[in-house]
């Protein structure tokens, strides 16, 4: 719809170390995507009845900024919002040396400044970008992007009308690395053929994305 | 075999070499290593170490810290050293009952416990200095020798640009004494004590060695940048 070819990514910058009282943080503008995140910890973690003495929890709070849509978003968590938080935890749960800091929590907080279309993956590259930045062990960064179905045709990365009038999301998270999946999802039905056709896209997005990420953390940003 | 230069900064999840040693920060699986941080790869031979660029402080036996008392359990208290885990101090009574290992008037840093202030001189809010005599294996960390440090201010730098700040045989920590004429204390945890002198120019002095500890040549520059500023 904006002129991208099908295996397009949409313009994406990078930068981190953007905010101050935090251990790292990151800055992910990605097509009209704007969202940073930062990281608090390794702290104490509250309430205690959920330390767990082997390992840390990862915890992320994704939220929308009031501003980040074009009606206004009621200020707070939701279904939407709980559901984000919870996947992109695990996802993070999955590469961060954990059992390091046993009984400790790192929480990771991710703000949309302005949404559109394939915040999750925006939030979660942005989050892992923070940690790496905070000095997080971590095995690999984790890198996500997503590819769907407009039109009867297998696209990469949605934008907003696709997305909303598309036929099929499917937002995915990987670790280059071992080449493991922490995040997929589907919203939409594909058939086996373009479910494989949008997997295989969305892992080459990713790797894409990958190497941004890298460039951004050993020069402080990149841009693509 | 090593994939890498020596001094090279690595990711995290990059490759670092097959069949090597690698020490801190880094991962072996199989015959590969991998390294954990974004940091400094140093190499020798055929064994690699991670300096890190950034990470949070994780005590250890030996490190002599600062903290603020945040809980009292009455004569036992818990101590904030800016870190995931607290610390707890027990300080020795008046009677020398208490307080852990050693007697007062000991050698080493004990030298000094008939100076250490008795439980009930302490209450919440006290800024002290200590040494962290154990961690156990939930990391929780019991402290020993406690000096209390009084009238003055603490500010926060990163845990592992610590030991620029100090400098070699505490170069850098001695030349911003001396021309600020500033009491400071500092903590391998990143709390950093300063009292009386020109505090300003002391908290100047340490911004600038945290943001350029990377940079050689540093110790003459501080002298320049203190020997300019005090005499403004």
């Amino acid at each position: 719809m904006d002129g991208r070819r099908f295996d397009e990514l949409r313009p994406i910058k990078m930068k981190v170390g953007v905010l101050k009282n935090v251990q790292g943080s990151a800055y992910v503008e990605w097509g009209k995507n704007k969202v940073v995140a930062g990281v608090f910890g390794p702290r104490e973690m509250h309430p205690k009845r959920l330390q767990n003495p082997t390992e840390a929890t990862v915890r992320l709070t994704y939220n929308m900024a009031a501003f980040s849509v074009d009606d206004r978003k009621r200020p707070g968590p939701d279904r939407r919002s709980v559901e984000i938080s919870k996947i992109s935890s695990e996802a993070l749960t999955g590469v961060v040396q954990v059992h390091h800091y046993p009984n400790a929590a790192i929480d990771v907080f991710v703000e949309v400044l302005q949404a559109d279309a394939g915040t999750r993956c925006v939030g979660l590259t942005a989050a892992s970008l923070a940690l790496a930045d905070a000095g997080i062990p971590m095995k690999d960064l984790v890198v996500a992007c997503a590819a769907g179905k407009v039109d009867d045709e297998v696209v990469l990365d949605l934008m907003k009308e696709e997305d909303n009038f598309g036929q099929c999301d499917l937002p995915m998270a990987i670790v280059p690395r071992t080449g493991e999946v922490v995040l997929l999802q589907q919203d939409g039905k594909l058939t086996q053929e373009e479910f494989n056709k949008a997997f295989d896209m969305a892992y080459q997005g990713c790797l894409k994305v990958y190497e941004l990420q890298k460039k951004a953390l050993l020069n402080g940003e990149a841009q693509q | 075999m090593n994939n890498l230069q020596d001094r090279t900064i690595v990711l995290p999840g990059q490759l670092l070499g097959e069949k090597i040693r690698c020490e801190n920060n880094c991962v072996t699986e199989g015959d590969k290593s991998y390294a954990l941080v974004k940091g400094l790869a140093r190499v020798d031979r055929n064994m690699v170490s991670l300096i890190p660029m950034n990470g949070p402080y994780l005590p250890k036996a030996g490190d002599v810290v600062i903290g603020v008392i945040d809980v009292d359990f009455g004569g036992i208290y818990s101590v904030d050293i800016n870190s995931a885990y607290k610390c707890i101090l027990k300080p020795m009574r008046e009677d020398g009952r208490g307080g852990g290992r050693g007697q007062r008037g000991g050698r080493g840093r004990d030298r000094g416990r008939d100076e250490e202030p008795a439980p009930e001189n302490l209450k919440v809010g006290d800024v002290l200095s200590a040494k962290i005599a154990y961690v156990d294996e939930v990391r929780e960390a019991k402290l020993t020798g406690p000096r209390l440090l009084e009238n003055g201010c603490i500010i926060y730098v990163r845990p592992l640009r610590v030991p620029r700040i100090i400098g070699k045989q505490k170069s850098m920590i001695n030349i911003i004494r001396e021309k600020t004429k500033s009491n400071i204390a500092v903590g391998q945890n990143g709390l950093i004590w300063i009292s009386g002198g020109n505090m300003q120019l002391a908290v100047d002095a340490i911004r600038k060695v945290e943001a350029e500890a990377h940079t050689s040549g540093l110790t003459d520059r501080m002298m320049e940048f203190l020997t300019s500023r005090s005499n403004v």
